[in-house]
């Protein structure tokens, strides 16, 4: 193992573990929602472990498996060093302290303000501080990865970045644009005020802040697992990326449109003009398309090499692809769910009808999809295939593996359905007692809470097993010479000369003129109007 | 891995076939909901 092997699965082991925690959170939660009386069920213990299961997924699972995958790209693809390792594992350690301090805040039971922390609720200091310190290594994970790319431009000048590097980058750009909103938040607004310097705070400017970085932050998630499924998937079917260019084009397209459509989880909001709502709802219908293009595109790739193996008719070609191999299961699995997820997220998006699923379990259930399958089944895909090979282990529990994206898959179907169909009767999501204390209206959705547990039953076995492989291989694994690491390759040569898809800069500038746009004038009005603070409220 | 040369691999039919399939079925839940929960329980629209 290099050391540079170290640093990548260094981030893959906090990424892991913290999955595994939060997963043994899931399955209780799950099960208090069906109302089962658990013997140390109460609505603080619920509200506790909402908290640490949102944050530790979907802010550390995430985040550390993005960087250590980071390094990997930026390792194996551009074939050199990390230009600033130094750098890079006083990025790893600021973000593990971060999240070692916002997690016991958390634990101890001082910051149950779930994982978008909005003001009122207020959390220990330790909570804020912790999450600003992930954010701050996280930049600097961000500035290593721009240094290593710099470096190997200087020696290969003229030349596009191949193509997961020009997917990476545009994930450093996407969350560095992103997370100014929430830095801002952070510091200026939440840290001062839970420290008692100021008295209070304005919770509609927290909000718009904390959605300018929301929304983002799903594309920060979905951009590593797009790279994946570009340029790692095509090959473990054993074809080809059907097109280069058009993976480029979807990239771009994030850079430019991820940021100005945070106003869509605010739809319900007060203080925020209706024509601004508008116009982010237009952009959000936009920023749909890119996700289109990526599933034709790799849609078409395994058609590809289905084809290759041999596959002649219309639709054969699914049944040649390797589905007993488990990162092609999980990723493809994941793709389908996120099928399913993007119709939800076709009626989120839409300004009316958002007041239907709004704060309901339907929520809950299209979140799960997205970034709970399709991120996070990606990544467990990815980890069947990256830690034996940075490790130099085999993988252990081959059965296990195997099966197991089956399961997450099952489960992840009773889970969503039950809870997209419970939200449209009504019941809300962040409740801890499905049963509204005995009321009628609750008891039509009994038997779809009881199907949503015999999900999370499935989700909790599946993520029972994926902790089994990766600790059985981790501490057991057959050591051996690794299996070199590799990304497939497209259908046609790519063009050696760079494109107007290859100009980040030009792109990034964009991106900022269309955040000016869609931000500026609702947060100066906002400004301008009387605002009323409140005092902050810990319920528990 | 059989490596022939890129057989029929210029117009992805099957590929079509599927994503055709799906943007119907997404446009038809959305119209679905529309109609049939959100314009039914009195939705705003203008
Ligand atoms: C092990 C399988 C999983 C199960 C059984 C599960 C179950 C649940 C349940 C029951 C809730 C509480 C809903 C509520 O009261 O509103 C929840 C919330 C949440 N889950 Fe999961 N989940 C799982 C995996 C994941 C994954 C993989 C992710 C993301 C990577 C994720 C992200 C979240 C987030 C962000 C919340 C929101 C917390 C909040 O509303 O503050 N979950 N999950
Ligand atoms: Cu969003």
């Amino acid at each position: 193992m290099t050391p540079l092997d170290r640093l990548s699965l260094a981030h893959l082991w906090v990424s892991i573990l913290a999955f595994g925690a939060a997963a043994a959170m899931a399955f209780m939660q799950a099960l208090s929602r069906a109302n089962l009386d658990l013997p140390w069920r109460s609505a603080k213990m619920y509200y506790l472990s909402v908290t640490a299961h949102g944050v530790l997924m979907a802010l550390v699972f995430t985040t550390f498996f993005i960087m250590g995958f980071g390094y990997v790209v930026a390792t194996r693809v551009l074939g050199r060093p990390v230009a600033a390792p130094r750098l890079a594992w006083t990025a790893f350690w600021t973000a593990l302290a971060g999240t070692l301090g916002a997690a016991a805040a958390i634990l101890s039971g001082r910051a149950t303000v779930l994982y978008t922390f909005y003001p009122p609720l207020r959390a220990h200091p330790a909570f804020y501080i912790g999450a600003a310190l992930l954010i701050v290594g996280s930049w600097l994970w961000a500035i290593a990865l721009l240094a290593t790319y710099r470096a190997w431009r200087r020696d290969h000048a003229g030349e596009p970045a191949p193509l997961a590097m020009h997917g990476m980058l545009a994930t450093v750009i996407v969350w560095l644009l992103a997370t100014v909103g929430v830095a801002a938040e952070v510091v200026l607004l939440l840290i001062p005020w839970s420290l008692g310097w100021t008295r209070t705070v304005d919770p509609i400017l927290a909000r718009m802040l904390f959605w300018y970085f929301g929304h983002p932050l799903v594309y920060f998630w979905l951009l590593p697992a797009y790279v994946i499924w570009y340029t790692v998937l095509p090959r473990a079917a054993g074809g080809k990326l059907f097109s280069d260019p058009l993976a480029r084009l979807v990239f771009i397209l994030f850079i430019v449109l991820s940021t100005p459509v945070g106003f869509h989880h605010q739809f319900m909001d007060p203080g925020v003009p209706a024509g601004w709502k508008l116009l982010h709802t237009f952009l959000t219908f936009g920023i749909l398309f890119p996700s289109l293009v990526t599933a034709f595109t790799v849609t078409a790739s395994l058609e590809v090499a289905g084809r290759m193996r041999g596959a002649t008719g219309l639709l054969d070609w699914l049944g040649k692809l390797p589905w007993g191999d488990p990162l092609f299961s999980s990723v493809a699995l994941s793709m389908i769910l996120f099928a399913v997820g993007g119709f939800g997220g076709a009626i989120n998006a839409s300004f009316g009808m958002n007041a239907v699923v709004h704060n309901t379990a339907w929520i809950q259930g299209h979140f799960h999809l997205t970034v709970g399958s399709a991120v996070a089944l990606t990544f467990m895909g990815a980890c069947y295939w990256l830690v034996p090979r940075l490790s130099g282990r085999d993988l252990e529990l081959k059965l296990l593996a195997k099966v197991q994206p089956y399961f997450w898959f099952l489960g992840m179907l009773c889970f969503s359905i039950a809870n997209h169909l419970t939200g449209l009767m009504g019941m809300p999501r962040r409740i801890y007692d499905a049963s509204y204390g005995g009321s009628a209206a609750a008891s039509q959705w009994f038997g779809l809470t009881g199907l949503s547990a015999v999900g999370g039953l499935l989700l909790f076995t599946s993520a029972g097993f994926f902790m089994l492989v990766m600790i059985g291989t981790g501490l057991a694994g057959p050591k051996r010479e690794p299996e070199a690491i590799e990304w497939a390759e497209p259908l046609q040569p790519v063009d050696p000369k760079p494109s107007l898809l290859d100009r980040f800069g030009l792109w990034t500038a964009l991106a900022i003129l269309l955040i000016a746009i869609a931000y500026a004038y609702p947060l100066w009005a906002h400004l301008q109007m009387p605002r009323f603070g409140s005092p902050g409220y810990s319920p528990f | 891995m059989t490596q022939g040369k890129p057989l029929d691999t210029e117009h992805p039919k099957g590929t079509l076939v599927l994503i055709g399939l799906y943007g119907l079925l997404l446009a038809a839940g959305w119209f679905a909901i529309y109609f049939l929960v959100y314009l039914r329980r009195g939705g705003v629209t203008p």
